[in-house]
């Protein structure tokens, strides 16, 4: 029961924060090539334990809300579904002798930095690629969409890494 | 067969993606062609309404700028008002004037959520269909023309932006007859926008007024569009490319209004009657 309303006051936090702080942020000519998502923070720390289905209905409704605040038609709830998709295969590809697995929470002090930050870029660069391949809708704008997807991928995991480290306390041993 | 089955089993979170990705395009595909209603839009009431509220605080910020546009345009109005006009003789007396009459309404409204960051721009207002507000109205500001109602619901409405890919009206310069299209290209900036279709033997030089051909019904005619920046022949044809400046600064867009055209059904059943014949 903690962990569900823990959840849902997360997802509602994250929305307001990225609608309503993170997409007021001006990059000036810098906002065509950066977008910053953090919200997908939600989907990055969400808890192993639970079925990757279920996982991917809860990424379906976290971007169609996205998708009602900044009336972008259901682009953000497509990346988010493929977000979910690629994440259980790249939880069993990067746990070694510290599995990534049955975590209530996915954070940095869960895993180390470097193992964490190589989740988060990976996962954040396939959610941007889907993100603005979607937009663009077409193979033509290929250098401008891995373009994006970089610089977006780099500005994203920095905030949602840097945000972890405020925000959530270390673990007791 | 029961191959067949295992190979199933085996991809069955693949298709489970699959599956929930073709709901999703199929939102997409129902948005973004522009006639229909979008099923997710900032005029559904929970969304509106955060908005609303974010923007009464927001509003204070931009107060001193507002101001002094509102009051440009309070003395604008007052130098066309009626008490400015001497009488030309003491013989004449007007009986009911019937020369004019009354085309389009204005509705003050406020932009409660804006973006230019995106290729497919929205902006939303705090008047919905309690104020009469209507798919397909223009939108304007004091400076020139904002863009046009898309979504309505009851109290809340969303506007397509002229920094929109979609967007596509007629304009023309002020002093020319020539006709070109308005449009927003991916690679244009915020503040720029594109005229395309206007054949080279027009010469348009830097500095001109853009401005609306009224064609459509959405916008009065001579509204202001922008300024030109540049021209260029366009390759492979006899038309050249406008480039513009808007009148309209999207970065602050704040006080607008929601033009009403009454003759709009009109205009609309006879160019229907055209397309039918």
């Amino acid at each position: 029961m903690n962990l569900i309303s823990a959840n849902i006051f997360r997802f509602v936090g994250l929305i307001l924060l990225q609608v309503f702080v993170v997409n007021q942020i001006d990059l000036g000519f810098l906002n065509s090539y950066i977008s910053l998502a953090v919200y997908v923070s939600f989907l990055l720390t969400f808890s192993t334990n639970i079925s990757k289905y279920v996982t991917m209905l809860v990424a379906l409704l976290l971007g169609l809300s996205i998708d009602m605040f900044l009336n972008t038609d259901g682009i953000h709830a497509s990346a988010c579904l493929f977000l979910a998709l690629v994440r259980p295969y790249l939880l069993r590809r990067i746990q070694t002798a510290n599995p990534l697995e049955n975590v209530q929470e996915l954070t940095v002090y869960t895993e180390d930095i470097q193992k964490y930050s190589l989740y988060s870029v990976l996962l954040l660069g396939a959610f941007f690629f889907w993100l603005f391949l979607i937009e663009e809708f077409s193979l033509l704008a290929l250098p401008l969409i891995l373009v994006k997807t970089v610089l977006s991928t780099i500005f994203t995991s920095l905030l949602i890494i840097i945000g972890q480290y405020l925000l959530y306390r270390k673990l007791k041993n | 067969m029961k191959n067949l089955f295992l190979f199933f089993n085996k991809i069955r979170f693949l298709l489970f993606f699959i599956v929930l990705q073709l709901f999703v395009f199929f939102l997409i595909q129902r948005n973004s062609s522009y006639q229909q209603a979008q099923i997710l839009n900032s005029s559904a009431g929970m969304s509106g309404w955060l908005f609303q509220k974010k923007n009464s605080v927001l509003q204070y910020f931009n107060l001193k700028k507002e101001n002094e546009i509102l009051a440009n345009q309070n003395a604008q109005l007052k130098q066309e008002a009626f008490f400015n006009y001497s009488i030309v003789s003491e013989n004449l007396i007007e009986i009911n004037n019937d020369l004019y009459t009354k085309q389009y309404l204005f509705q003050p409204a406020t932009v409660i959520q804006n973006s230019t960051s995106r290729d497919k721009n929205i902006l939303t207002l705090d008047i919905g269909t309690t104020k009469h507000t209507k798919p397909e109205m223009g939108v304007v500001n004091s400076r020139g023309i904002v863009g046009f109602v898309r979504n309505v619901s009851h109290h809340f409405s969303t506007v397509m932006s002229l920094m929109n890919t979609e967007f596509k009206i007629p304009v023309k310069p002020l002093n020319d007859s020539c006709i070109g299209t308005l449009q927003w290209l991916p690679a244009d900036k915020v503040n720029e926008m594109t005229v395309k279709g206007i054949p080279s033997y027009f010469t348009i030089s830097k500095g001109d007024t853009i401005i609306t051909q009224g064609g459509s019904g959405i916008f009065p005619q001579g509204e202001m569009v922008g300024v030109v920046t540049q021209t260029k022949p366009e390759a492979g044809s006899n038309n050249q490319v406008v480039k513009i400046k808007t009148a309209v600064d999207f970065y602050a867009v704040h006080h607008v209004f929601v033009v009403n055209n009454i003759y709009k059904a009109e205009l609309d059943s006879v160019l229907q009657a055209i397309r039918q014949e």
